[in-house]
């Protein structure tokens, strides 16, 4: 059954919930899965508790695909963040249910193994260019922050956290508004990446960036030229689904 | 940038050789979309919320493969270490893995959700 806990989130006043899907279909072995949807985690475990697991009662749990299955093809024209942060639970859950169940080693995903670990990326925050770039000295000092990217410079706003504050994109009960420059954006763009290659050295900073008017978007390709000397590692586009798809 | 406005990725490409990366909302549907016209270069999908588990990041993955496309899953805090040792172990899996999100959780989280993933500088 779904559980909802709240451990905190760092530098945020809004608690944090996370629902827990645990599943013990035969075995005494649990399976944990994550159905936490940035504050509607609510929503995501009434959904759980009314639809999915009366779907799960006397399935086989081993049977991983075709539970899948089962959960995706009863959505009947539903497909949307909360069925899917449902079934995104119940899979996990069944995954760590066999895991624990029969071992890692039987897990199917283990099998399919490609590698022995990943690449993985951190955020740059800051409010000026001094101020995002020094992530080099804390990236040398803290071993598990391997590859920083740049982004999110708010220059119409005045900065009032601290230095070095952690990227932290929910940093209000409610969703933030920021006055935007486009003109101002761009024309530091080009100092922030050089400063953040020229501290970054051989490493490659991506770009992150959130315009949010319709001279950004105008806007962007020539930005995106302009940063090809700092060969970038990737370009980060904000992309929102602003009306539902149409197989759902 | 809307996900449906697929011209969107294009224009980007159009205009840089850096590698574009659609971002999550992209699902099944319109991320192969993206792939098939080249307007992308990476997917971001989240486990939860955008796909439903690693079945279905899995089988994402496996069409995106087939035009080059790499993945670089969400790893944002608003997810528990749950969804990131999942999407580590998903990481590890496939054979067009890009690159990993990653924003640290606190020790608060970190002591609710137990995990035995640990990340180091390259």
């Amino acid at each position: 059954m779904p559980a909802i806990t709240s451990p905190g989130r760092r530098h945020l006043s809004r608690a944090e919930f996370r629902n827990a899907e645990s599943w013990r279909p035969k075995t005494a072995s649990p399976g944990v899965g994550d159905a936490t949807l940035n504050g509607r985690e609510r929503a995501v475990a009434s959904y759980l508790t009314d639809h999915i697991v009366p779907t799960l009662i006397g399935r086989e749990a081993h049977r991983i695909e075709d539970t899948w299955h089962i959960c995706i093809r009863r959505l009947i024209g539903s497909a949307g963040p909360v069925t899917m942060s449902a079934i995104a639970a119940v899979d996990m859950a069944a995954v760590g249910h066999q895991g624990q169940d029969r071992g890692p080693a039987a897990l199917s995903i283990a099998r399919w193994r490609s590698r022995d670990g990943c690449m993985a990326y951190c955020h740059a925050n800051g409010e000026t260019i001094d101020d995002t770039t020094p992530w080099r000295a804390s990236t040398r000092r803290k071993a598990t922050r391997p590859f920083p990217a740049i982004g999110r410079t708010r220059p119409a706003r005045p900065m009032a956290s601290p230095r070095h504050k952690p990227y932290e994109p929910a940093d209000a009960d409610l969703p933030s508004e920021n006055l935007w420059s486009t003109r101002s954006i761009y024309a530091r763009c080009p100092d922030l990446f050089a400063a953040g290659r020229a501290a970054a050295g051989r490493r490659r900073p991506s770009a992150a960036r959130r315009p949010s008017s319709p001279d950004a978007d105008r806007g962007r390709p020539v930005s995106a030229r302009t940063l090809e000397p700092h060969r970038l590692f990737w370009l980060k586009t904000r992309c929102q689904r602003r009306t539902r798809p149409a197989s759902a | 940038m809307p996900a449906e406005n697929q011209a969107g990725f294009r224009l980007i490409r159009q205009h840089t050789t850096t590698p574009a990366r659609g971002r999550r909302g992209l699902q099944l549907d319109l991320g192969l979309q993206a792939a098939h016209r080249r307007a992308v270069d990476r997917l971001h999908p989240r486990h939860g919320g955008d796909a439903g588990g690693i079945t279905h990041l899995r089988r994402i993955a496996s069409l995106a493969d087939l035009y080059h496309v790499r993945t670089g899953c969400h790893g944002a805090t608003d997810l528990s270490p749950v969804t990131m040792a999942a999407a580590l172990h998903f990481d590890l899996s496939v054979p067009n893995f890009g690159v990993q999100e990653l924003m640290h959780h606190t020790a608060r989280p970190d002591a609710v959700f137990p995990h035995a993933y640990r990340f180091r500088a390259a």
